[in-house]
Parts: C-alpha cells; sequence; structure tokens
C-alpha cells in the first residue's frame, strides 16, 4: 500500500509545518489527503482479491466513495451493536473492534474531507486536523489485524453498494 | 465519562455531504488532552460515548465531532465553539 502510506505521512507533514501559525491550506489539504489515503487503503486489499493483477487499478475505479461512505455507516452501527451487548472475547470480537476503528474513521473523515475541500465558512485548527488524521492512523494499524477475517471481507464486498441498487 | 478531557460541546443540526440529518458536535478538550500523544485515543472513545448515549444509528442520524485545544478556542472568536453565556 505505498500509496496509502505515502498519503497518510503527506497528511501528517501537511499537519505539522508551519509549527507556530499553520496555514489554512496546510491543515485543509492535510484533512483532505488524510482521507485519500484511507480511501485507498481498503482498496488495495480489495483488488488484490481479483485474480488478474493487470486489472486491479481498472478494477479500483469502479469504487464510489459514496459507496463506501454508506458501507462504512452501515459497518460502523453493526460493531456498535456488537460490542455493546458485550460479547465473549475471541476473534470475533477482536475484529469487530478493529472493523469499528476502520469505518468509523472512514465514516468522519468522508465528511470532514467535504468540509475541508469545500467549506471556506469554517476556521481549522491544528488540533482539528490532527484528530482526524489521528483517526485514520489508527485505521491504518487495525487494518493489518483484520484483513482476511470475514467480516473484513464483507466490508470490502459492501464498498461496491446495494446489489439491488437501492 | 467526558471528563476530564472535555471542556465544553456544543452542537449544530443540519445536513451532510450526502444530505442526511446530522448533528455537528464541536468538542473542546483541555490542552492536556489535546497533546499528541493522547488525542488519538480521546478523540475516538469521545465520539462513541456520544453515538452511544445519544443512539444516533438507531435515530438515523449522522454523528460528526470536530475537536479543538482549550487555548486555540480561546484564541480564535467563533460562536460555534464557544461558551454558552
Amino acid at each position: 500500500m505505498p500509496l496509502a502510506n505515502d498519503l497518510l505521512e503527506q497528511a501528517y507533514h501537511l499537519a505539522r509545518r508551519e509549527p507556530k501559525r499553520p496555514r489554512q491550506a496546510s491543515l485543509r489539504r492535510a484533512v483532505s489527503t488524510s482521507y485519500y489515503a484511507l480511501f485507498h487503503l481498503p482498496l488495495s486489499q480489495v483488488t488484490a482479491n481479483w485474480k488478474q493483477t493487470h486489472q486491479r487499478a481498472t478494477l479500483a475505479r469502479y469504487f464510489k466513495h459514496g459507496n463506501m461512505f454508506g458501507a462504512s455507516n452501515k459497518q460502523k452501527a453493526e460493531c456498535a451493536k456488537f460490542l455493546n451487548a458485550n460479547p465473549a472475547p475471541g476473534p470475533d470480537t477482536d475484529c469487530m473492534a478493529h472493523l469499528q476503528t476502520v469505518s468509523l474513521a472512514f465514516y468522519q473523515a468522508y465528511q470532514q474531507r467535504e468540509f475541508a475541500d469545500y467549506d471556506n465558512t469554517k476556521v481549522w485548527t491544528r488540533t482539528q486536523a490532527l484528530a482526524i488524521i489521528d483517526q485514520v492512523d489508527a485505521a491504518f494499524k487495525a487494518w493489518p489485524n483484520i484483513r482476511n477475517h470475514r467480516f473484513a471481507q464483507a466490508y470490502l464486498l459492501a464498498f461496491l453498494g446495494d446489489p439491488k441498487g437501492r | 465519562m467526558l471528563m476530564p478531557d472535555v471542556v465544553r460541546i456544543n452542537f449544530e443540526v443540519g445536513f451532510d455531504a450526502m444530505g442526511s440529518d446530522s448533528i455537528f458536535f464541536n468538542i473542546v478538550l483541555t490542552d492536556e488532552a489535546s497533546r499528541p500523544a493522547r488525542l488519538r485515543h480521546v478523540v475516538q472513545r469521545i465520539a462513541l460515548i456520544l453515538m452511544n448515549h445519544l443512539k444516533t444509528d438507531e435515530n438515523g442520524v449522522h454523528a460528526y465531532f470536530s475537536f479543538r485545544s482549550q487555548s486555540e478556542a480561546a484564541r480564535i472568536d467563533d460562536p460555534a465553539w464557544a461558551a454558552m453565556a
């Protein structure tokens, strides 16, 4: 995942530069870049499931931001319901905890990216930007623990959207 | 549950980028909780507490969270983040 990792590193770089008076442009681009880092993280995984390696980059083009947001919204709700029922410790519970971190980060970063890119009425602070980037970073750390679990694979499949087009 | 990290919580209701009913939280953290070493742990914990407590998923409302440090909030004159009179 070199692209996704590079984007995350770039997001931190932008958020931390100008130590005394960060520019709004730096903070906004930092938030936006962190979203794109998280957008590319699962895509590299889901396209790796495709046997024809030369088609993987093309396959990634079929994934829509809105569908991925919808899948993340649904997933974070399912994770909360599962975890709030005090499940027994085990691989499924561990997976749901990590999946909650990933899906919640995507859900939050998607909306914050909209603000950062398009809403000039809002002033950004470094803490605001770092709070989002840190969530994305936590998702990056969580994902390798679960990427082959069936819950995580179902989450990836949901990125394609509703099969009935609803 | 939110103490001692949270100084105050403001919110606005509106619509998100998808046009869905949403609540936007502006949360002022103590400077201690805003330190880089602590921020990452504080942010998700507070978001989950509020979402669970308010049952936002069950009520079909999207919830989004923004965080500023107490120093930042004091430095910027922004009614959306100010203490209520």
